[in-house]
């Protein structure tokens, strides 16, 4: 069996070229094994490996997406019922098997729940596949009752022949119809856009009943009967490593506690590697210290146990580090001689010619991504065969994990998908798995469910990156800005360059200069919004700074450095850079008259502004977003923020209440992001531990919302990371605009204390 | 062997008293609605009514609990049915929903307490963590629980 494969192209041009991509796959999985029972053992018939029609006429769509709050067991659904032209009120869905993804050679195109991309790149795969498979059911219903095709229609789960008006369930034909040829998914008609039932309409989420009555069975609430329960120690050092355990300081102790030592191992990548990419560049290796689990009865006796066993520890290589200290470093490295990544024009004689210059340095702590579910996963091995139920974000990965690991042969191993209590790219990381795995294997025959304490989630996680960053930018006589540099240096990091070389913004001068240190001691781990998150309001901060030094009004700068006419005529991919200004000026424009940028402020008020996008590289298509901030700010009370509004234009909306969902929730994000949230080290060790020393926003802090989507018939673009990178942008200067502080590093809410 | 009530139902059990009413609750009596998040009272996720009043299980022993009438998840409106449960329904509420069952048991006791709450008063009296941070919808859905004037029967 394959390893599914990602081809570069596929992930670069998300849905169009995907779309293509769809014929081969799903034509390949039209010649092996297109009729099979689903899994779950509910009868049925399978159709193009997204679609199980069952003997009732229920359905049931394969979501090919761990669901972690983003939406996608709604939204995808929304897509592949659109053509099916189904009863929405009958249909089931099921996450993907892994399994079958490699068996059917990716046949579920985009399985990571990364770069907020379910609706950008399934889009038009499953819209197709849903034609396709309405296409087939038709087909089998002409066949069974002797009429032309275009008689017959598909509606509600029924086909039905418009003359005659009788009506055939999907059921009764889906046997046949899964011996039809399978049509050329590029010639299937899609819907007029005017057309759509489903997509584009704000269907409350298909869990929400189950959320509110506490009926979600996350991973964390998975159970087999027979089942024990490990709690886990890690390393408290990384790179740390197990010296001994003493087992007999939990002997007796009750719930039959057994110790499992739970070796260190590189896991693999934490985002899939287009074929003939380098890994080390496109992800970050996930790295696993040494680690002591306990297994019991209860998971709350293995804990205990666990809190009394003796461990030692050999604390490494990195027993000394200090975050503090690192910090210093990398700041060394950003004011040296960092290697250039990108440059355009002479930036150092242009800085020499300059009117004015400005340089200044920002940073960016460590941060835990913190989903509220603690880390978990179960696992089962017995007679050759392994079983994972897990709410990774990577579960194609973890299935690897798993037959790799216990060395049976991939169809051995099945990887049973739950939802999640949030990710926000911490499960992407499948050091859990491995680590299960490795406890499965030490009591083989007996089901087990490891859980983390949040302290253990906090201490051993995996870590947006510490970065420290100096700019330096000139400006001309008229306030234009004629060059702009920035060095950045961070830790371990998977290639993150991109958040300060893919500033919309191109002045005629520019050097960009990034470091990584790859073997600095915490791995790296993506945190939503990656590396626009970690660098887009340094940028939009100095960039504020030097505007200040203008007397330039903010709207007017912002427009200035948004006209095509001011790229540089020479720019590699011009045209590109200038539709993507095109972009955001039009998206800027929306957003000052819908968000009320000239509205009065009061005194001790302050507001901000920043536009972005997540375009990684030029051809990388992303969503436009907007976001003005406006605070309170006043020495002695301290900082409120009173207001967040944020424009988006994302292509085409699937659900426009779980847009807004996304964004609201991602300004949530980033309010906590800016204002609370440090990871600190010393001596080799995490400083924090839970949420009274890592606090996350609460509802006291949380201000009034407002969200316009710009209207559009584009292809969709991501939502799910969106507002967190434009939103902090936003903040830093809203705060200086209220006379408050200007903020180079954060969390915001330390600095302001002190 | 101790005796608790949960949901008008006795369970009695061989546990330690020691024991956070949580863990009794999840895995002796099996209502995994009730969620763990910090395991410290800090996020509120474990919330669950003990004689009516909101209460963070993860840092409450089944001990203390012996005698009194706890109300988890499951038996605050058996299908969903409670009015603070219908305003979270209308109001669109959850992402991942992890957080709100404990978010549900917190608005059910504070509008109890208090049948028409000020915004203040919401944010006072609901501490609890949402990391998908849903904060604004869980306001509107006490607002409106409260407005409906059936919250707190
Ligand atoms: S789990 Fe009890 S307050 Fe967090
Ligand atoms: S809905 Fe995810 S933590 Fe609240």
């Amino acid at each position: 069996m394959k390893e599914p494969v990602l081809t570069r192209r596929g992930f670069v041009t998300g849905a169009l070229v995907t779309a293509a991509g769809v014929s081969f796959t799903l034509s390949l999985a039209g010649c092996k094994d297109r009729t099979k029972l689903p899994d779950d053992g509910e009868p049925g018939v399978e159709l193009l490996s997204w679609v199980v029609i069952h003997p009732d006429n229920s359905v049931t769509l394969r979501v090919p997406q761990t669901e972690i709050g983003q939406g996608v067991s709604t939204t995808i659904p929304q897509m592949l019922a659109e053509e099916l032209e189904l009863d929405w009120s009958t249909l089931k869905s099921e996450f993907y098997d892994p399994a079958v993804n490699a068996a059917r050679e990716n046949v579920y195109v985009w399985t990571a729940v990364l770069s907020s991309h379910s609706a950008q790149t399934l889009f038009e795969p499953t819209q197709r596949a849903g034609a396709q498979v309405r296409t087939m059911l038709i087909r089998a219903a002409a066949s069974r009752l002797k009429v032309p095709e275009v008689e017959l229609e598909a509606i509600k789960g029924s086909i039905r022949h418009k003359p005659s008006g009788k009506e055939l369930s999907y059921a009764s034909v889906a046997e046949a119809a899964a011996k039809m040829p399978v049509p050329d998914p590029k010639v299937v008609k899609l819907k007029e856009v005017g057309d759509r039932q489903l997509v584009g309409k704000p269907i409350p989420r298909r869990d929400v009943d189950a959320a509110i009555r506490g009926k979600i069975v996350y991973g964390i609430d998975f159970e087999l009967p027979g089942m024990r329960f490990a709690a886990v120690r890690q390393s408290p050092t990384f790179g740390g490593k197990l010296r001994s355990v003493d087992k007999g300081s939990i002997k007796g102790m009750p719930g039959n506690p057994e110790v499992v030592k739970i070796k260190g191992a590189k896991v693999g990548y934490n985002a899939p590697v287009p074929e003939g990419e380098d890994p080390d560049i496109w992800a970050a290796p996930v790295t696993m210290d040494d680690a002591v689990a306990v297994v019991a009865d209860s998971w709350w006796q293995a804990k205990t146990a666990l809190d009394a066993l003796a461990i030692e520890w050999d604390a490494g290589p990195h027993a000394k580090f200090s975050s503090q200290e690192y910090m210093k470093t990398l700041a060394k490295q950003a004011r040296g001689d960092a290697p250039v990544v990108v440059e355009a024009g002479d930036a150092r004689s242009a800085l020499a010619k300059a009117v004015k210059t400005l340089s200044a340095e920002y940073s960016y702590p460590y941060m835990d991504p913190a989903p509220l579910e603690p880390i978990n996963c179960s696992a089962y091995v017995d007679g050759g065969e392994v079983h994972l139920w897990t709410n990774s974000q990577f579960p194609d990965d973890a299935w690897h994990i798993a037959h790799s690991l216990c060395g049976v042969s991939p169809d051995k191993a099945h990887v049973h998908i739950l939802p999640a209590g949030g990710g926000f790219g911490r499960r992407l990381q499948n050091d859990f798995v491995h680590q299960a795995v490795q406890i499965a294997l030490a009591c083989k025959g007996t089901p087990v469910k490891l859980l983390l304490t949040r302290e253990e989630c906090v201490r051993k996680s995996y870590y947006a990156p510490i970065t420290a960053a100096r700019f330096e930018a000139g400006l001309d006589g008229a306030g234009n800005v004629t060059v702009w540099t920035c060095s950045v240096a961070s830790g371990t990091s998977a290639e993150q360059s991109y958040g300060e070389t893919r500033f919309p913004f191109q002045p005629p001068n520019v050097r960009f200069a990034y470091k990584r240190n790859p073997d600095s001691p915490l791995p790296f781990g993506w945190m939503r919004g990656v590396g626009f998150t970690q660098h887009l309001w340094m940028n939009f901060g100095f960039l504020d700074e030097l505007r200040l030094l203008t007397g330039r009004d903010v709207p007017e700068f912002y427009r200035s450095l948004l006209d095509p006419s001011y790229i540089p005529a020479d720019l590699e991919d011009r045209e590109i850079a200038v539709a993507r200004v095109k972009n955001h000026l039009k998206l800027f424009d929306f957003a000052i008259e819908k968000g009320r940028w000239h509205a009065p402020k009061g005194r001790g008020r302050g507001r901000g502004l920043a536009v972005g996008d997540t375009s990684y590289y030029p051809s990388y298509p992303s969503s436009t977003k907007a976001a003005i901030v406006d605070v309170s700010f006043d020495e002695k009370a301290g900082l409120r923020v009173d207001h967040v509004f944020l424009a988006v234009d994302a292509g085409t909306v699937i659900n426009p209440d779980i847009v807004h969902a996304q964004l609201e929730g991602g300004i949530a994000y980033a309010l906590t992001t800016a204002l609370h949230s440090e990871i600190t080290v010393e001596n080799g060790q995490v400083q924090q531990s839970n949420f009274h020393d890592y606090p996350i926003l609460k509802l006291d802090q949380m201000p009034a919302v407002t969200i316009e989507i710009l209207p559009s018939t584009e292809p969709p673009a991501s939502i799910g990371e969106d507002a967190v990178p434009v939103t902090i942008a936003a903040l830093v200067n809203a705060i200086a605009d209220a006379g408050g502080p200007r903020l180079r590093s954060l969390p915001i809410a330390k600095i302001l204390a002190n | 062997m101790l005796e608790i009530e949960v949901n008008g139902t006795k369970h009695r059990l061989e546990v330690d008293p020691a024991v956070p009413l949580l863990w009794v609750l999840r895995d002796s009596i099996g209502l995994k609605g009730t969620k763990f998040g910090c395991g410290a009272g800090l996020c509120g996720a474990c919330t669950v009514h003990v004689d009516g009043a909101a209460v963070r299980s993860c840092a409450y022993s089944v001990g203390q609990a012996v005698g009194s009438k706890i109300t988890s998840i499951e038996g605050l409106g058996e299908s969903g049915e409670h009015p603070v449960q219908a305003a979270w329904r209308e109001a669109g509420v959850p992402q991942c929903g992890y957080c709100q069952p404990g978010m549900i048991m917190a608005a059910a006791a504070l509008l109890k307490n208090n049948p028409s709450p000020s915004d203040d008063e919401i944010a006072q009296g609901v501490t609890n963590i949402c990391r998908c941070g849903t904060y604004n919808r869980i306001r509107k859905a006490i607002r409106s629980a409260a407005e409906n004037g059936r919250a707190g029967r």
